[in-house]
């Protein structure tokens, strides 16, 4: 597969230490669930971007949503930037994929991504869902691991079908998927972990 | 199998001969020493500004070959690569590979490489570094051929004597 280099922006400035602290980000988010997690430094695509380049590479296979329902990734600049930089395979299918990067406007059932199996429940999909901000949307509150008592967050875009997936995503410990929303330049990660309780 | 490549197939004739130059621009590159390269960009009088799409890195690749044209492919060895993608200011991206472990080497293929796909730049390039390159490798290239030419043994007393026959 050719790719085509034209419209391909540059990424971190410097890799290893970029990554380093994208990473620490990442952890912090996703072992405090909840918490809006602010990422410094910027690359193309924001969030998502950032994230790929820190934890993408040739065996990370990635599905980047599926708007026509014929398997037809959409995102072009997208995929392309991703296998300039990271070298990561496009999956074939939803299944396949160890990383999803999805708009919260086209969210599929999350049930076709790998929830991991009973003996390998390391290998399921982690989620990166964009959203047009983290605060003004549905609250909606979370327990577990990471979260002293409670954490009410209120992304938004996201519907209350999305919030009964996730629950039902918890329901299925220890498999299951690790989600993280992102918006601009912050992010908000809710590991498989986390038990999703409405607001109320 | 034997589907045509629609990537090759779309290619337009000037699409094509674009991919042949760049080709011929990467061979020279490559095959030339790094400082024959660097003499010949320095006597430019400008470059363009150019910016990294990603540090240059050094990599392994595995050099694979086969005994003729029928033998099992076996892995040769390993051969260090170094590769570098520039993009020139508002123009297009270069990529280098070169054999080594010389950055500088890898970054001159590919500001070469962007060079030859930017109008403004191709002929200078050809001028200054691509055509005094070319008649380097091939004054190389003749100076071995002598070399080698000097120990050829000649079996003309044998061959003669049979044609006597």
């Amino acid at each position: 597969m050719t790719v085509d280099l034209s419209g391909v922006s540059a990424g971190f400035a410097e890799p290893v230490r970029a990554a380093q602290r994208m990473f620490r980000h990442v952890l912090d988010a996703l072992s405090r669930p909840g918490t809006v997690v602010k990422l410094d430094g910027s690359v193309d695509f924001g969030a998502k971007g950032a994230i790929a380049l820190t934890l993408l590479d040739y065996e990370t296979p990635v599905w980047l949503g599926d708007k026509v329902g014929l398997g037809e990734q959409p995102d072009a600049a997208f995929a392309n930037w991703l296998r300039f930089h990271c070298g990561c395979p496009l999956a074939a299918t939803p299944t396949q994929a160890s990383f999803v990067f999805l708009d919260a406007t086209d969210l599929p059932a999350l049930d076709q991504f790998n929830a991991g199996d009973a003996k390998y429940p390391d290998t399921a999909a982690t989620l990166v869902i964009a959203l047009p901000a983290l605060t003004g949307g549905m609250p909606v509150s979370l327990e577990g691991p990471g979260i002293a008592t409670r954490q009410t967050i209120a992304p938004q875009g996201l519907t209350a079908d999305f919030w009964q997936q996730a629950a039902a995503n918890r329901a299925q410990f220890q498999l299951g998927l690790d989600i993280i929303l992102t918006a601009n330049d912050a992010i908000i990660g809710l590991p498989r972990s986390t038990r999703i309780l409405a607001e109320g | 199998m034997n589907q045509p490549d629609p990537l090759v197939d779309a290619q337009s004739q000037p699409a094509q001969a674009l991919t042949a130059t760049r080709q011929r621009a990467h061979a020279l590159i490559a095959k030339s020493r790094s400082s024959s390269v660097q003499a010949c960009f320095a006597r430019m009088m400008d470059l363009p500004r150019s910016t990294p799409l990603r540090p240059t890195e050094i990599g392994l690749i595995m050099v694979r070959g086969r005994v003729g044209g029928d033998g099992q492919r076996f892995n040769l060895g390993e051969l260090p690569v170094a590769r570098a993608a520039v993009r020139i200011e508002n123009g297009p991206v270069g990529v280098g590979y070169v054999a080594g472990r010389d950055h500088d080497h890898a970054e001159m293929a590919a500001l070469a490489d962007a060079m030859v796909q930017s109008d403004a730049w191709r002929e200078q390039l050809e001028d200054m570094v691509l055509a005094p390159l070319a008649a380097e490798l091939a004054e190389r290239k003749d100076a071995n051929a002598r070399k080698a030419a000097a120990t050829k043994v000649d079996f003309f007393t044998m061959v003669r004597t049979r044609a006597e026959k």
